[in-house]
């Protein structure tokens, strides 16, 4: 027979559900942050390992360990040669670029250049100054252009007496002459135009002629400034040249794998031990990376959404339509089951193996032969989400299975001979929690 | 900014300052231009229309209408001043204004600009 519950207590089972799922999101939202804080750490760590491994690897332009470096890692464009060359190209450009600034007739002469469009320059501004000023005033009083527009004080004049903008052009008009001509001696409204004219054209050409100047104080400049440019990079030619190798070297190695890099360093102790530590921080990167997303960052919206349902779920069964009404126990319990369970195992994953992985820093003691994630876990838990890592149990599971069943056959065999079989359970090594 | 019956009424003293007998809302039909002028004086067939866009006087005098109004008034048969109000005049401005249009109308009728001719 079918169980009923009221709407008021579907209400109180989304209101469960609810608080359940908001302390899970809290959880997952924490762990998020501190997943990303400590993957923003280890990038950090990445790059000084991996700029301490090239600088191990070459730690100057010594011809010798330049030849022994591209030996060691395969890239002839390391060579003792290659970098000569590179050098002397780069050296023999800056210095041709050099002596042809020095011929230049106008860096032979930049000082007096200089201090002659300094001159004008200055001279030009003074003399524009004032103009630029006047123009100004003019053109930003009342009606000035306005009755320039409309040909005031011309043959041409637009309006006519029985208009009474007629009258405040007159007006303004006459306010204009009293302020800019009649200090000069212009009594029409005419005259102040055309003098102001007069200023705009002066004003034009002496800008124009201003910015010739400055036009070749900024040429002199960019010649000057560039002469010390190639001074400072013949300066830190080597420098750059050493920088450039180990950006070089840091491409190379970064395309290989982790397995790749040990592989090819490991008959170099003091620079094996750094890439351990480059190859391991990237692995707990890549890890870090693949957990995120699958125990924090998935279950957070699935709870997210769930949350919200929950919360829309506590309104609509404390509606009165729904309150005293009867709803299906075993429908609504399944709808706001709380799978506190599988919360449960996940985070119990989730707090064996990230704090495992992130803790790890015996870099040294890894020897190529399993994967990182096994070797910082112990394989406690196997992730089987991330590619490497199911992959890699797959054949040891394999390996393992193989091994048994000649085992199994060699048991067999002995059981004819009357010895006793026991039974082998191949799974228990091989618990997986994920 | 000056109201239209501020406008209105500046204008109207500048014009009774010279002697003319201003009546308010004169309808006119002159030549077929028909508006109500805000200050006219009959006899003397001289007025000011005080143009606002809020009163839609802009609309009412069509461009041919207000062009038929100039003709007339370049043969003299009429001066009508048309006050097309910005937020700058004030009232001294109008009735300045008005003082130089009646000096005008005088001189053009030959006489003082004021009534009495």
């Amino acid at each position: 027979m079918k169980a009923w519950l009221r709407g008021s207590a579907v209400s109180k089972l989304a209101a469960h559900a609810r608080a359940a799922y908001r302390e899970e999101v809290s959880r997952l939202e924490k762990a998020d942050k501190h997943s990303e804080r400590e993957l923003a750490a280890l990038t950090s760590r990445l790059t000084q390992a991996w700029e301490q491994l090239t600088v191990t690897l070459m730690p100057g332009l010594v011809p010798e360990h330049l030849d022994w470096c591209a030996h060691l890692l395969r890239l002839p464009a390391l060579s003792a040669e290659a970098t000569k060359s590179r050098l002397w190209r780069e050296r023999c450009e800056l210095e041709d670029e050099r002596a042809a600034i020095d011929a230049n007739p106008v860096y032979v002469d930049r000082e007096a250049r200089l201090n002659e469009c300094s001159i004008q320059i200055s001279e030009y501004q003074r003399i524009i100054e004032p103009l630029r000023a006047s123009t100004s005033l003019k053109k930003n009083t009342p009606y000035f252009e306005e009755l320039i527009l409309y040909k005031y004080d011309t043959p041409d004049y637009w309006y006519d007496f029985w208009e009474l903008a007629y009258y405040r052009h007159w007006k303004h008009g006459d306010l204009i002459v009293e302020e800019f001509g009649e200090p000069h001696g212009l009594t029409r409204f005419r005259e102040v135009q055309q003098r102001y004219e007069e200023e705009l054209r002066a004003l034009a050409t002496l800008e124009e002629e201003l910015a010739e100047w400055q036009a070749k104080e900024a040429e002199l400049q960019a010649i000057i400034a560039r002469r010390a440019e190639i001074e400072s990079s013949l300066a830190s030619l080597e420098d750059r040249q050493w920088a450039q190798s180990r950006a070089r070297i840091f491409q190379h190695l970064r395309d290989l794998g982790g397995k790749d890099l040990l592989a090819l360093i490991s008959s170099y102790e003091p620079a094996l031990y750094i890439a351990k530590r480059v190859s391991g921080i990237q692995a707990k990167i890549d890890y870090l990376r693949e957990i995120r997303a699958k125990w924090v960052l998935t279950p957070l919206a699935h709870a997210e959404r769930k949350m919200e349902k929950a919360a829309r779920g506590v309104v609509k069964f404390q509606r009165s339509k729904n309150y005293h009404r009867s709803f299906d126990r075993e429908q609504m319990e399944r709808k706001y089951a709380v799978p506190a369970e599988s919360w449960a195992k996940r985070w119990h994953r989730f707090d064996a193996v990230v704090p495992r992985l992130l803790d790890y820093d015996g870099y040294d003691e890894y020897d190529g032969s399993t994967i990182w994630w096994h070797h910082m876990t112990g394989g406690s838990v196997k992730a089987r989400f991330i590619p490497e890592v199911r992959d890699y149990y797959a054949e040891q599971r394999a390996a393992k299975m193989a091994e048994r069943e000649g085992s199994a056959q060699e048991r067999a065999i002995a059981a004819l001979a009357g010895e006793a079989a026991s039974e082998v359970d191949v799974e228990a090594d091989w618990d997986d929690m994920s | 900014m000056l109201s239209e019956d501020e406008g209105c009424a500046a204008l109207k003293r500048a014009f009774e300052g010279r002697g003319y007998t201003v009546a308010e809302g004169v309808p006119l039909d002159l030549e077929g231009v028909c508006f109500t002028a805000d200050g006219w004086d009959e006899a003397a067939r001289v007025g000011f229309e005080y143009l606002t866009h809020e009163a839609g006087d802009h609309l009412d005098l069509k461009p041919e209408e207000k062009a038929a109004l100039v003709a007339m008034m370049r043969r003299g048969e009429l001066y009508i001043l048309l006050v097309d109000a910005d937020e700058g005049d004030t009232a001294e401005d109008l009735q300045w204004a008005a003082e130089r249009f009646l000096d005008e109308v005088g001189r053009r009728r030959g006489a003082d600009g004021g009534a009495s001719r």
